[in-house]
């Protein structure tokens, strides 16, 4: 009985990772760019394209607004289309990335936004691109802002994934909503949710370690630096 | 059949009073359109300049002149609302993408603040411009290396910016501006935020570099000292317009307008002191004495006029403040003396002094 829910619950995690994993990298490759261009087309930017910005805007805004569990719902037919089913690990990474990508658009918008305007006019008066300037300054500098983005919307996605179990989409949230609260199992819910907050905690740490490592605004502790 | 070779000609040419001419900058206005918040801007004013190929120009100005506007109008980062401007033959100010990107890869650009990418090392920081401009990475090596050989900072090649000293970070600047071997370089107040001994290192390694580069200099500038150090020429810029434009020995000895003395008084002890500035007052007829300032230039400048003014007049000239200055090893005086204040002396004392090239110029009374 007992090896039974454990490997339930290591079932559950798994799926859970899968889920979150997917989601949120697919959510990356659509908020990255996205946040970038949102950043970068305002009137006067780099790219300043005025009405396509504010189109993007609004469906960022509209997408983020959206409580996520009635995103879920709404999505089934969309879910539907491109999965085949609205049930399961596999559908919920649909809802997942969609509500993950405007959220990732807005921490990248706002990274990119920090960066020194000086730094874009120095790259204009050396002849960059607007896309060479996106790329090799831009990108690079708000990395370390990327990077504590990413880690936020991963931590949310977590939760959200923990949601999508109300509605069938498997992993710890569908175990602890199964077991812990329709069967009761104390223990089963004890242990999802010590698995969320220990997970949580992995995420939060490995991101706040990357954007330290990749933010070089600051300089080295004299100890780990190696170079006096 | 050759062409009749004319060497009187070509020699004057070689010598010529100006060299060929690099910037031009002709009826350049720029107006900042009204907004809901503010009234129509306008930040130049039909600005003329010419600037000779090798020469190192000065703006100086206010907060607000419009000495920036008109630095980044030279690159095309602002657009002027009329008038033109050329560099190298470029019509800066009509160019658009790829061909203004190209006319800008000729013209380097240093900084205040110095625009050093944190993200990058010193090496990757000057290798940015020739990424830009598509060199393969081998290529790239051996000029950033060169560069950083020039400017002085090889042992500092894999630090970020935030372990350099503002200096350091100012030569990171320079190395990058020159990277992609412009004819000019534009300087935005490169060394209004570093303290004076390494202003004074920066401002000689740009003139180093005009010198051996023969790179062009356009820079801006609050300071009448940075002139005085490094700049051949200098324009004065008041409310968007340049009021005043000359050799900096002119400019600095005899300046013609408010805005320039006001820039000289700013010079170390150029200022009245406390106690003669309360005590002046215009009323001839009440004074006992009146307060001149003898600038002196030229050769004469070290001739003893006044001990002869006082000695072929009899007059009582007493100095109250002195400064002997020297701009490219010409020397330049500024004398502050009490003098008698009736008007024969005045006149007498106006021919007597022309003659050693001094300009007097009458301040004030005292009692």
């Amino acid at each position: 009985m007992s090896t039974d829910i454990f490997e339930q619950v290591r079932d559950a995690l798994f799926e859970s990772l899968y889920m979150v994993s997917a989601a949120w990298a697919i959510a990356s490759l659509i908020g990255v760019p996205l946040g970038v261009f949102l950043a970068t087309s305002r009137k006067g930017e780099l790219l300043a394209a005025r009405r396509l910005n504010a189109c993007l805007n609004l469906i960022v805004n509209a997408t983020g607004s959206t409580p996520f569990i009635i995103l879920v719902v709404a999505l089934i037919p969309v879910t539907r289309f491109i999965v085949g089913t609205s049930i399961g690990a596999t559908a919920a990474i649909v809802p997942l990335s969609i509500a993950g990508a405007p959220y990732i658009a807005r921490v990248v918008e706002g990274a990119i936004r920090e960066v020194d305007h000086g730094l874009i006019e120095a790259s204009l008066a050396m002849g960059g691109t607007p896309l060479q300037i996106v790329r090799k300054v831009l990108l690079p500098e708000a990395l370390p802002g990327i990077a504590l983005g990413l880690t936020l919307v991963a931590v949310a996605l977590i939760a959200y994934s923990a949601m999508v179990g109300a509605v069938g989409g498997g992993g710890l949230g569908d175990l602890g909503i199964r077991y812990g609260y329709q069967r009761f199992r104390v223990d089963v819910m004890a242990i999802v949710i010590m698995i969320l907050i220990a997970l949580v905690q992995i995420v939060q740490m490995a991101g706040a370690a990357i954007a330290r490592m990749v933010n070089k605004r600051v300089r080295p502790a004299s100890g780990r630096s190696g170079r006096a | 059949m050759s062409a009749p070779t004319f060497p009187e000609a070509s020699r004057r040419a070689a010598r010529g009073a100006r060299p060929a001419q690099m910037i031009r900058i002709e009826g350049v206005s720029r107006v900042y359109p009204a907004t809901k918040k503010s009234a129509a801007v306008a930040a130049l004013k039909d600005v003329d300049i010419a600037i000779g190929a090798g020469e190192i120009y000065g703006l100086i100005g206010r907060s607000g002149a419009g000495k920036s506007t008109l630095l980044r109008a030279i690159n095309g980062l602002e657009r002027p609302t009329a008038g033109r401007i050329s560099v190298d033959g470029a019509g800066i100010s009509a160019l658009d993408g790829e061909q203004l990107r190209a006319a800008r890869r000729k013209i380097g650009m240093i900084f205040q603040h110095f625009n050093l990418l944190s993200s990058r090392t010193t090496f990757d920081n000057v290798a940015l411009p020739l990424e830009f401009a598509g060199l393969d990475r081998k290529a790239i090596g051996m000029r950033v290396g060169t560069l950083l050989e020039l400017v002085g900072i090889s042992d500092k090649r894999h630090r970020y910016p935030v372990e350099l000293s503002g200096g350091e970070k100012q030569r990171v600047g320079i190395a990058r501006a020159l990277a992609t071997e412009p004819k000019v370089l534009l300087s935005d107040e490169a060394t209004s935020a570093l303290d004076p001994d390494t202003t004074r290192a920066i401002l000689a390694l740009l003139a180093d570099i005009n010198r051996t580069l023969g790179v062009t200099i356009v820079l801006i500038t609050h300071e009448m000292a940075v002139v005085k150090e490094i700049c051949h020429r200098v324009g004065v810029m008041e409310a968007g317009q340049v009021i005043e434009e000359g050799d900096v020995y002119d400019v600095v000895s005899r300046p013609r307008t408010d805005i320039a003395r006001s820039f000289l008084s700013a010079l170390s002890g150029r200022e009245l002191p406390r106690w003669l500035a309360e005590k002046l007052h215009p009323d001839r007829e009440r004074a006992l004495k009146a307060v001149l300032r003898l600038r002196f230039t030229g050769e004469k400048a070290t001739e003893p006029a006044i001990a002869r003014l006082a000695q072929k007049f009899g007059a009582d000239v007493a100095i109250l403040q002195a400064q002997v200055d020297e701009i490219g090893g010409r020397p330049f005086g500024s004398i502050v003396v009490a003098a008698p204040a009736d008007e024969e002396f005045d006149a007498a004392a106006h021919a007597f002094l022309a003659d050693y090239d001094v300009a007097v110029e009458r301040i004030g009374y005292v009692d």
